[in-house]
């Protein structure tokens, strides 16, 4: 099953919750000046027929007492990922649309987190009480039902469309409802004569092809119960890295080095194979008695170059006066860029950058493992065989 | 110690050594002027431990002596001070009067005992350097700066040399961040025997420099014993020089093997500011295509989006491609002020070395970026 959540007007909410003379009136928040438009009113502008992107103005005519907030997008943001947080409580699945509303897919979730519909409820609850905001929640076994159903009964609701439900639902379900439909799709819909989304169940896929291009394919998947979309993770790296617990705690700068040329090289290969370019290089040491500390360092240019890495990490290391025994080393680059900037190049040194060069070598013995396998070609100091 | 002096006087004294006296040091009393009165003169000095300003100027003195007082507040004071005559008088305990009659500040001076001795430098051979040349030399050379933690020596100053051309001996001042360099050469009148050590001025007291220079006439400068020391009438100030080597920039300059393009000036620059727009942090280059009898410039900022100009050249060489900073474009056009301006370019890997045309006098190089 999918659960969707969406806040109950997000933003207006927020301010209402961190400044009780707003709560209970008709708040918007947006734009002050005369050129703005609403944002996000409160359920008792709602009342008033002020709704969002409604241009201020209007707004202000429509009700002279209304109150405007500027948007503090920052502490939005927060909360926000604050929410996302909560959600992934649930379910590693989260996918988040926008800044207060997420998909969850709970399938082979409900032995830990009970069923979909306890899941909601938990939510709603935990919501209310971690953040003082209120949020609906659609259930249904496909995304767009979920979608539509966390809108059905807002604020502060739950509406489950079961399985056996979807058929009749579907079939009732009115069609400017169904994401994507908008003004233009509405006036060919009303020459059609399509007024739910079962009415749609009627015509043949080429022909809503024709009149809708790419979203009549979707279209006729939706209104037999299809929706191929899924609930998509999508995890940006933020940093590469690579650690280990030693086999025994260490302290001489030598097998430190060495520790620091294996996890270099892993780095390294990991930030060669995604594409990725450093712009800075941590390290971190744990040491016997638990306590552990991490240094990190700009990069310029961004680099893959495992020595490069490996170089600016011996050098956090050496600056860092190590005085208990080491139980883990760490290192790893953040900062992580796609493309790497132009560098610039130096006046009076020769003409290609040393680290680009070795960038060159990493890529060669990449590809040289790639064919021969792991460990064919290494450094000599990494090498077992005395 | 007690003395008047002419308000406007000091007030231009001051404001020349705002800058040295604001820079941070170890010693907290180089943000003081050291003022010392005798007979019928003042002797202000400034010391951050590498710049120091030097001025003599006329005074009423009732009675000799020195005060080492805050530069900054001093100078606040003879600014806002109404009268045309400001009366200063060391009262006891280092408390210093300033003013007189309805308008009385009292103000905490330092031990002169602890401000930093100002170097004792004789016999100096000074050059005679007309002063707006010389200026726009040390302004040139300021144009190219250096990061906070910038260590290398050639970075952190700029060098000073005397050329030999065909018609004489010139100045010359080169400077440089290694990503580009500005060459600069200056006549000037009197016998210049410079040491043998390379001499490299710090660019922090080149700033201090340029304020110290007017705007006419002529003005005396000099090396020795480890100083650069520039002279006008009354006022001086004296450099500590770097110690350093300075990399082979004849080399950067030969553009033998270069292909000369001649561009109006205007337009290039005007087509530099444009593509600098789309310039950030992380994107900084544009790409130049040189092709036949034009220039395809595009700039590729995944952050914003990208702009393409072509523009009309006399090029016949070899097509290639080569990526720059248009900043550093923009900065050396600034300082170039012909009409027409000579790219000299080779490939992606070497610098474009830009000149006003017919002028050999001024040379910016800046180096490509990879491609």
């Amino acid at each position: 099953m999918i659960l969707h959540m969406d806040m109950d007007a997000f933003f207006a909410s927020v301010e209402q919750r961190d400044n009780p003379h707003l709560r209970g009136k008709p708040i918007v928040v947006g734009g002050a000046s005369g050129r703005g438009v609403v944002s996000t009113a409160s359920y008792e502008a709602r009342k008033l027929g002020i709704h969002s992107a409604m241009p201020m103005f209007q707004a202000l005519r429509r009700c002279p007492d209304l109150i405007v907030v500027p948007p503090d997008k920052k502490k939005y943001k927060n909360i926000s990922l604050f929410i996302m947080e909560l959600l992934k409580q649930y379910t590693p699945c989260v996918e988040p649309v926008s800044i207060d509303e997420a998909f969850l897919d709970v399938s082979g979730c409900t032995r830990l987190s009970g069923s979909p519909e306890a899941i909601a409820v938990s939510i709603q609850n935990r919501m209310v009480k971690q953040t003082g905001l209120t949020c609906s929640l659609g259930v249904a076994p496909m995304k767009f039902l979920a979608k539509i159903a966390s809108d059905m009964n807002k604020p502060n609701g739950i509406t489950v469309i079961h399985k056996h439900e979807t058929r009749s639902f579907i079939h009732n379900l009115a069609i400017h409802k169904v994401p994507g439909v908008g003004k233009n799709a509405m006036e060919k819909m009303k020459l059609l004569g399509i007024e739910t989304l079962g009415d749609v169940r009627r015509f043949k896929t080429q022909l809503l092809v024709k009149k809708f291009g790419k979203f009549g394919l979707r279209l006729s998947e939706l209104s037999r119960g299809i929706d191929s979309s899924r609930v998509e993770v999508q995890e940006e790296k933020k940093s590469i890295s690579s650690e280990s617990t030693l086999d025994m705690d260490i302290t001489d700068a030598e097998s430190i080095k060495k520790e620091l040329l294996k996890h270099a090289e892993i780095v390294g290969r990991d930030l060669r194979r995604h594409h990725f370019f450093a712009a800075t290089v941590f390290i971190k040491l744990k040491f016997s008695d638990f306590s552990q500390v991490t240094r990190q360092v700009k990069v310029n240019p961004p680099t893959c170059a495992s020595s490069v890495i490996y170089d600016m990490a011996v050098v956090l290391a050496k600056n860092f006066n190590i005085t208990k025994p080491i139980r883990l080393i760490g290192l790893g680059g953040s900062g992580l860029t796609k493309e790497k900037p132009y560098s610039q190049l130096d006046l009076f040194q020769s003409t290609v950058p040393p680290t680009e060069k070795w960038e060159k070598v990493d890529k060669t013995v990449d590809a040289i493992t790639k064919k021969f396998g792991h460990g064919i070609v290494t450094k000599a100091s990494l090498n077992k065989c005395p | 110690m007690k003395f008047s002096a002419d308000r406007k006087k000091l007030s231009g004294a001051l404001n020349q050594v705002q800058g040295i006296t604001s820079r941070k040091t170890n010693l907290s009393i180089t943000s003081d002027v050291l003022i010392k009165a005798t007979g019928s003169e003042l002797v202000i000095t400034a010391n951050d431990l590498e710049t120091v300003f030097c001025g003599t100027y006329d005074a009423d003195v009732e009675s000799d002596g020195m005060i080492s007082i805050n530069s900054k507040k001093i100078f606040e004071i003879i600014k806002e001070y109404p009268d045309t005559q400001l009366p200063v008088n060391e009262i006891e305990n280092r408390w210093v009067e300033i003013g007189e009659g309805n308008i009385q500040y009292h103000i905490v001076s330092s031990d002169c005992e602890n401000f930093p001795e100002t170097p004792i430098i004789e016999n100096i051979t000074f050059i005679e350097v007309d002063s707006i040349q010389f200026k726009k030399m040390v302004d040139v050379a300021s144009v190219i700066g250096f990061s906070p933690d910038e260590k290398r020596i050639y970075v952190l100053g700029a060098l000073l040399e005397k050329v030999t051309e065909e018609n004489g001996d010139l100045l010359r001042m080169v400077s440089t961040d290694s990503r580009r360099l500005n060459c600069i050469d200056i006549p000037y009148s009197g016998d210049f025997d410079p040491p043998e050590e390379t001499i490299i001025i710090p660019k922090k007291g080149l700033s201090e420099l340029s304020k110290f220079i007017d705007s006419q006439g002529t003005m005396q400068i000099g090396v020795k014993e480890n100083h650069f020391i520039a002279k006008k009438e009354n006022e001086m100030v004296m450099i500590k020089l770097l110690s350093g080597d300075y990399p082979d920039y004849r080399r950067v300059l030969n553009t033998e093997s270069f292909t000369p393009i001649e561009i109006n000036r205007t337009m290039f620059f005007l087509m530099m500011k444009r593509m600098s727009i789309l310039v950030s942090e992380d994107y900084k280059s544009v790409i130049f295509n040189f092709k036949k009898n034009e220039l395809v410039v595009t700039i590729t900022n995944p952050e914003i989006g990208e702009s393409k100009e072509e523009f009309s050249i006399s090029y016949t060489g070899e097509p290639f491609e080569s990526a720059f900073n248009p900043k550093f474009f923009m900065d050396a056009i600034n300082v170039i002020k012909n009409d027409t301006i000579t790219l000299h370019v080779k490939d992606s890997r070497n610098p474009c070395v830009v000149q006003g045309s017919d002028n050999t006098q001024l040379i910016c190089a800046i180096m490509a970026m990879s491609v």
